[in-house]
C-alpha cells in the first residue's frame, strides 16, 4: 500500500467515510510509529502492545463515523491506542501475575546506589526505563509516555487522555517522583542516600515522619 | 520548629516543579531548596528521570506488525458491503418462508424480540388482529428458518467439518442465510456462488452475563433474518480468506457458522461468532476468547 502525501488527514477520513477501502489504512501507515510509540511504552510489552494497537485500529476504523472533528484526528487515533492499551493494562491487573514486576522490582533495586556497569549502553538505560515504567500506575505511565517519552506538550497529552492539563501535570509528577529511586543507579555518581517519600499516590501535606528516612513535607 | 527542617516530600517537589504548589506553601519549599542539599539532589533526581525518559528511542513499528494491522484493515474494508439491509429484506421473501414454517425444528421467543425497540421497529409499528399474529408468526418463521438453515448446513458438513471437505464448494442462499456442504446443492435456497457464511456487521454492544449475551445473539439473529435491523451484510467474505477464516476455524473447530458478526463487547470490538448452537466473542485479532454462552434454541 503507498502513501498519499498529498491528501490530509481529514480527506483520507473522509474518503475512508465514503467507502474508500484504502484510505484508513493510509492514515494508519502515516501515524504508525508514534501509535505503536504509544502503545509499546504503555503496555512495556511488544506482544500486548501489537494486540492493543491493532484491536484500537479496527475499533477506530468501525467508529470512524463517530468522529466529530472536535479535536485533531492524530490526537482522536492516539486516544483511541492509549484506552485500548489502558484497558488491557487494567485486565491484566484484573488477572495479576506479580512475578514480572517483582523481579523488575528486585532488579532495580540491587542496583540502585552503584553506576550502571556501562553508562554508556543505551540499551541498558532504555531497558531499565521501561522496567521502572512497569511499576507505575497505569494512569500515571500513560501520562509520562506522551509528555516525557514522546514530546507531547502537556494540552496535547490532556487531549488525548481526555483530561485536563493540571490533572496530566500531576500524573507526570507522581509518577516521576516514583522513578526516582529506581533510576538513581543511572545517574553518574549517584549517592548512597535514599530519597525520601518517592511513593504514595497521595502525598498529604503533614509533618508526620513516613518511614525512618522519609520526613514531612514543608 | 520541626516543621521549617523538614525535607520536602519527592511527590511534592515534583508537583512543586510543575507548577501546582501555590502560595506560601510554594514560598516555604522555595526557601527550603535554597539551603538543602539532600532536597536538591532529589530535585535533581526529577530532572534526570525527565532526561532519561526523553532519551529512550522511539520505537519504529516493525514491518510484519504494520502489514498484519492493515492486513486486518483490509479485511475490514473488504467486508464493508454494498449490500443494505434492504436488499438483503428484498431476497428474503414472505412467501418463501411460509413453507418452512412447518419444517422448522425450532422456534424462538418472537415476543421479545417485538419489545427490542430500534431494531425492529417495522414489527413494533402497531397492528391490529391478524396483521399483529401475522408479524409474530413470520418473525418467528424467519428467525427459526436461519437456524434451521445454519443446522442444514452442519448436518451435511461431515465429521472433518471443513469447508475445503465439502465437494459442492460454498454456496450462497437467496434468503440470505449461508448454507454450505454437500447436501446444501438440495436446499431449496441454495444458488451457486461464494461466501460460505454470512459475515455481518453492526454497532451492537453485546454484554455479559451468558444468559444476556445469548438473547442479544438470538435477537440479532431474528433481525437479521428478517433484514430490518441496522446491520450491514457482507456477502463478498471467503471462509477461505484472511484471518477471519482461520479465527473461525479454530473458534468452531472447523464447523461452518451461522453467523460472524463484527461488532463490540463491552463497548470493545469483538467478533462475535455462533454456531451450533453457542456463540463465542472474540477479539479481531482472535487471541483471546472474551465470553462464550449457548443458545436457548440449540443448534
Amino acid at each position: 500500500m503507498e502513501s498519499q502525501p498529498d491528501l490530509t488527514d481529514a480527506e483520507l477520513l473522509d474518503r475512508h467515510l465514503r467507502g474508500d477501502g484504502e484510505a484508513f489504512g493510509q492514515l494508519f501507515l502515516r501515524h504508525k510509529d508514534r501509535l505503536w510509540a504509544v502503545a509499546l511504552r504503555t503496555l512495556c510489552d511488544p506482544e500486548e502492545a501489537a494486540d492493543a494497537l491493532q484491536d484500537a485500529m479496527v475499533s477506530a476504523f468501525r467508529s470512524a463515523r463517530d468522529f466529530r472533528g472536535d479535536s485533531a484526528i492524530t490526537t482522536w487515533l492516539h486516544r483511541i491506542v492509549v484506552n485500548a492499551s489502558l484497558d488491557r493494562l487494567r485486565r491484566k491487573a484484573a488477572h495479576a501475575t506479580t512475578t514480572g514486576d517483582e523481579q523488575a522490582l528486585e532488579l532495580l533495586a540491587s542496583q540502585s546506589g552503584t553506576p550502571a556497569a556501562d553508562p554508556a549502553s543505551s540499551r541498558d538505560v532504555s531497558l531499565d526505563v521501561t522496567a521502572a515504567l512497569r511499576l507505575l500506575p497505569p494512569q500515571q505511565r500513560a501520562a509520562l509516555v506522551l509528555v516525557d517519552m514522546l514530546g507531547y506538550p502537556v494540552a496535547d497529552a490532556a487531549a488525548v487522555l481526555g483530561t485536563s492539563p493540571g490533572t496530566v501535570k500531576s500524573r507526570c509528577a507522581r509518577g516521576r517522583a516514583r522513578l526516582v529511586p529506581y533510576l538513581r543507579h543511572l545517574r553518574e555518581g549517584a549517592g548512597t542516600e535514599a530519597e525520601g517519600g518517592a511513593g504514595g499516590t497521595e502525598d498529604t501535606d503533614t509533618d508526620e515522619p513516613r518511614n525512618r528516612t522519609a520526613t514531612g513535607s514543608v | 520548629m520541626r516543621r521549617h527542617r523538614a525535607h520536602v516530600d519527592a511527590a511534592a517537589l515534583a508537583e512543586f516543579r510543575e507548577g501546582l504548589i501555590g502560595g506560601r506553601r510554594a514560598v516555604r519549599i522555595q526557601e527550603h531548596l535554597a539551603g538543602c542539599e539532600r532536597c536538591a539532589g532529589i530535585e535533581a533526581g526529577l530532572t534526570r528521570v525527565t532526561a532519561l525518559l526523553a532519551a529512550v528511542p522511539q520505537p519504529v513499528m516493525p514491518d510484519g506488525l504494520a502489514r498484519q494491522v492493515t492486513e486486518a484493515l483490509a479485511a475490514e474494508a473488504a467486508a464493508r458491503s454494498r449490500l443494505s439491509p434492504r436488499d438483503l429484506r428484498s431476497r428474503l421473501s414472505l412467501r418463501d418462508l411460509r413453507p418452512r414454517l412447518s419444517a422448522a425444528p425450532h422456534t424462538l421467543n418472537g415476543h421479545s424480540r417485538l419489545r427490542y425497540a430500534g431494531r425492529i421497529r417495522r414489527i413494533t409499528e402497531p397492528l391490529r388482529g391478524r396483521g399483529r399474529l401475522a408479524a409474530l408468526g413470520f418473525t418467528s418463521a424467519a428467525a427459526a428458518c436461519l437456524l434451521a438453515a445454519g443446522g442444514y448446513a452442519l448436518a451435511h458438513l461431515g465429521p472433518s467439518g471443513s469447508p475445503a471437505s465439502s465437494a459442492a464448494g460454498p454456496i450462497r442462499t437467496k434468503a440470505g442465510p449461508m448454507v454450505t456442504g454437500p447436501g446444501a446443492r438440495n436446499h431449496p435456497y441454495a444458488v451457486p456462488g461464494t461466501t460460505p457464511f454470512m459475515v455481518v456487521s453492526s454497532r451492537t454492544d453485546y454484554r455479559p452475563p451468558p444468559s444476556h449475551l445469548a438473547r442479544q445473539v438470538e435477537r440479532e439473529l431474528a433481525v437479521l433474518a428478517f433484514g430490518t435491523g441496522q446491520q450491514t451484510v457482507h456477502r463478498d467474505y471467503n471462509i477461505r480468506a484472511g484471518a477471519l477464516d482461520s479465527c473461525v476455524k479454530r473458534v468452531t473447530r472447523g464447523a461452518t457458522p451461522t453467523l460472524v458478526e463484527f461488532a463490540h463487547y463491552e463497548k470493545q470490538p469483538a467478533d462475535i461468532i455462533v454456531y451450533a448452537g453457542h456463540v463465542s466473542v472474540v477479539e479481531p485479532s482472535c487471541t483471546a476468547v472474551l465470553a462464550r454462552a449457548s443458545l436457548p434454541s440449540g443448534p
